[in-house]
């Protein structure tokens, strides 16, 4: 492989995992502060996605598609906590994983008969959609590296936000300390709304600026749910550094399986997983077991 | 659980003679029909004991259905009929076989992890066969002819008659209900039902609790296989959904429904789900908006299933009690 | 003089950059009552773990019998004889008293996790946890779900449930707290009377019962020894005087 063509692979894969960021830091925020395991949090991807298709379409402009997927699906979050969420915190694992199982078919029948179950296509406005020259004869689509920036940019949000602020105190602490929270006069409910709202919101988001680079499809959020499953178990549950961990390193390693090794490379992000499960159960910074 | 009585087994013999009954009663459609729900009644019930009993919910249960079933078509002769005892036995094992890989690396996580690293490692499996061109790709494979026991030229069980097929898969839940429920009566049922209640007890007295849950895991998929020989060998077709994570949801859903705490609980779970599937499905377009609203209402109003819901229909005071005391039957062992 | 039956050299176990526990070395001989007192967050409750197999140290050796156990696991650790309670109750609450003797009694005895027999119709079993209760004295409460008993019951059942598996070592984590004057006098008498057959070690802070029925002592701080020996040598070391027992004895 030359140097161009890595550059590019390098470029690709680095794209991909911080799209997977995305998606699996609001997995790993609403597992590690509600205590909750929301297998739903891959539909909100391809909502997010048809969100961004339709808005897109319908008004002409790709900033509405995009920040209209990101509003709307923070507004269903806000709405889906307080109906249903909510009345999980402390229930078992088993409640929580039937409940979102319920609400990936209402969720996705909804799709069905509001935007349908065809394939589409979103399209990009002039100035994303040029290349940049990367040698003499390989270019760059503009609009993977503008993807690229703009998730690092989030990336870089959410990390101020947990270093720096209250509610990043809590993110810290974890779940298990909710008597210190309430000691800082943190109003718990509504913390717990945001945070359930943003990382669905998060999930859209991705969804809504990969819409672009990939077709827009129903079954698009069930492999993007068991890859940020993957990332979490890489990184730590309710560890957002890990999640960058984790996201990184299955960008790298299925962007450059599919280079060197086509047939094996969807399996080899499982037999990283394995690895991880065989030398640190708890993951790559989750907390040790006592 | 309380020990087999031979009153117990009175009953189960008396219920499974009732229900060999049945292809003599109604029509061909409920046979088969009658026959997918103790096939996803003997999946339910095996994916319970590792659930409800081992306090283990694994999300990759329809992964070792599927893997069954695929092992079944793939070692079959394409023309010829392939021989139930060969067959079985190595379906089984396989899907054994692979859950003793995903329980070794699985079982060093506890809670959510363990649901997370179970559904990733069955949708791996799903990869395999929806992105290989092995198991026929996302189109799946045929099962021209379906299998048959035989003793040198005589036939003694041809899986192609519905009745024959029927009474099989009733054999499959009967042995199903009788080896969980024995089992969870031995020392080995007392030491995994303890591992469950509590961990660290188990551990302090000695009981290596990750053997427990391996040894349980291995046996649940086992039987989760059977139900996977035979739902391929119903259709005659076996596809990547077959091994999804969405038909685990679904039996962990009849499980919950039928209770977790009972080993008969998941096949009446499989009744309801599945009769309200056919339902929904001959009125409703978009029935899946539907489905997926009762298994939400079931969740947050009858989190105990179907107990929950005969209470909630005002039964309660009459169904209510002997329903708790065999839950708390159950719960001593 | 008799044998050790337990020893730990140079346990240390740290948590990130805390060290919990540092250089711990002490023994435990055949049939004597020891001791292990010091102030909140010495270091008692981790050495508890080490020494059960909860947790693994980072430094130092465990030997039981004279063999290395450090890697050994607790359920391993059982099997070797070391029986342990816990500092919050640790029992089966939704089952009988009996039954969770049966399970105790089941697990360290040789088919433990067999799948032909029924676990309820073992005579052997049966008679182990119903010698456990006995000695405990809970023998009359067997049908009793475990969940409705008291709370001092509850521990009493932790410490037949540890019987049951016939240790050689018991391992008893402030057995006494939150137990009202009557429970607590009997519960010592109860410890008092394990250490035929079998040595105990304890983590107490009820200071009275201690020298009633220890045999040795050793004092932790910080996470470190600070003073071991024979109850009458420990309480006139003035180490132990300043640090620790001035203190008690105020308080009492």
């Amino acid at each position: 492989m030359d140097i161009g063509t890595f550059a590019i692979q390098l470029l690709n894969a680095v794209q991909y995992g911080l799209v997977l960021f995305l998606v699996a830091s609001g997995l790993t925020l609403v597992f590690g502060i509600l205590g909750v395991i929301n297998l739903a949090h891959g539909v909100f991807y391809m909502l997010g996605a048809y969100l961004a298709w339709w808005l897109t379409v319908a008004t002409g402009n790709f900033a509405v598609g995009i920040l209209g997927a990101f509003a709307i699906s923070f507004l269903v979050g806000m709405a889906l906590e307080s109906v249903f969420i909510r009345r999980l915190y402390g229930r078992d694992h088993l409640s929580q994983v039937l409940l979102s199982f319920g609400l990936i078919l209402v969720v996705d029948e909804l799709r069905q008969m509001l935007f349908g179950r065809d394939v589409q296509s979103v399209p990009l406005p002039e100035w994303l959609s040029g290349s940049l020259p990367l040698t003499d004869v390989l270019n760059y689509p503009v609009y993977r590296i503008v993807v690229s920036l703009f998730c690092l940019a989030i990336a870089v949000a959410i990390f101020l936000v947990i270093r720096r602020t209250r509610i990043g105190m809590v993110v810290r602490a974890g779940a298990e300390n909710r008597e210190m929270t309430r000691a800082l006069g943190i109003p718990f409910d509504s913390v717990n709304r945001y945070v359930f709202a943003i990382g669905i919101a998060l999930a859209a988001l991705a969804g809504a600026v990969i819409a672009p680079i990939s077709t827009v499809f129903p079954g698009m959020g069930d492999g993007m749910l068991i890859l940020s499953f993957v990332v979490v178990v890489l990184g730590g549950i309710g560890s957002v550094p890990g999640a960058a961990i984790g996201a990184l390193l299955i960008g790298l390693i299925d962007t450059f399986g599919k280079v060197f090794m086509p047939e094996l490379a969807g399996i080899l992000v499982y037999v990283l997983m394995a690895a991880v499960l065989i030398v640190r159960p708890t993951g790559i910074l989750g907390k040790r077991e006592v | 659980m309380q020990p087999l009585s031979s009153r117990t087994h009175l009953a189960l013999l008396a219920a499974v003679v009732a229900a060999a009954m049945l292809p003599a009663l109604v029509p061909d459609y409920y046979v088969q029909f009658a026959a997918k729900v103790l096939i996803l009644g003997t999946l339910a019930m095996a994916l319970n004991l590792a659930v409800g009993f081992g306090g283990l919910v694994s999300l990759c249960h329809a992964a070792f259905f599927g893997l069954a079933g695929y092992a079944l078509v793939l070692l079959a002769p394409e023309y010829d009929a392939p021989s139930l005892l060969l067959t079985l036995p190595l379906a089984v094992a396989i899907a054994a076989a692979a859950a003793l890989v995903i329980g070794l690396l699985s079982l060093r996580t506890r809670g959510v992890y363990f649901i997370m690293v179970t559904l990733a490692f069955g949708e791996m499996l799903f990869f395999l066969f929806h992105d290989t061109p092995f198991g026929g790709g996302s189109d799946g494979l045929f099962l021209y002819v379906k299998p048959v026991l035989s003793v040198g030229e005589t036939i003694l069980v041809d899986l192609d008659n519905p009745v024959t097929f029927y009474l099989a898969a009733l054999a499959a839940a009967a042995g199903t209900w009788w080896l969980i429920r024995h089992l969870l009566s031995t020392p080995f049922g007392d030491a995994l039902t303890a591992a469950r209640d509590n961990e660290r007890r188990a551990l302090a007295l000695g009981i290596p609790v990750i053997r427990v849950r391996l040894i349980a895991f291995v046996l649940s998929a086992a039987l989760a296989g059977l139900a996977g020989y035979l739902s391929a060998a119903q259709f005659g077709f076996v596809a990547p959904q077959m091994l999804g994570w969405h038909l685990s949801a679904t039996a962990l859903v009849m499980v919950v429904l039928g209770g977790t705490r009972r080993v008969a609980g998941p096949l009446a779970g499989a009744l309801v789900v599945t009769g309200l599937e056919e339902g929904l499905k001959y009125f409703i377009d978009d029935w899946k908006l539907v489905y997926g609203l009762i298994i939400i209402a079931l969740v947050l109003v009858a989190p105990g299933g179907l107990q929950d819901l005969a209470r909630l229909a005002g039964l309660g005071r009459r169904a209510g009690t002997p329903a708790l005391n065999l839950k708390e039957a159950n719960n001593v062992g | 003089m008799s044998a050790d039956v337990l020893e730990a050299r140079g346990l240390g176990k740290r948590f990130g950059g805390l060290a919990a526990c540092s250089d711990v070395s002490l023994s435990v001989r055949e049939g004597e009552v020891h001791a292990v007192i010091g102030p909140n967050g010495a270091g008692k409750s981790t050495l508890i773990n080490l020494l059960s197999g909860d947790l693994r140290p980072t430094d130092g050796k465990i030997l039981l019998d004279g063999r290395d156990v450090t890697a050994s696991g607790p359920h391993q650790r059982c099997q070797g004889g070391i029986g342990r309670s816990y500092q919050k109750t640790t029992i089966f609450p939704e089952r009988t008293v009996f039954d969770n003797a049966r399970l105790a009694a089941q697990a360290t005895r040789p088919g433990a996790l067999a799948m032909r027999c029924d676990g309820k119709r073992r005579a052997d079993v049966r008679d182990a946890a119903l010698a456990a209760l006995a000695e405990v004295g809970l023998e009359g409460r067997a049908d009793t779900p475990a969940r409705s008993m008291s709370h001092g019951e509850q521990r009493q059942l932790e410490v037949a449930m540890v019987l049951a598996t016939a240790p050689r070592l018991v391992l008893l984590d402030e057995p006494l707290a939150g137990m009202g004057h009557a429970e607590a006098r009997r519960m010592t008498g109860l410890i008092a009377s394990l250490k035929a057959g079998r040595s105990v070690l304890l983590v107490e802070h009820d200071m009275d019962a201690v020298f009633a029925i220890a045999d040795r002592l050793t004092v932790m701080a910080d996470g470190k020894v600070i003073a071991s020996g024979t109850v009458d040598a420990v309480r006139r070391d003035p180490v132990v005087r300043a640090a620790y027992l001035g203190e008690a004895e105020e308080v009492a």
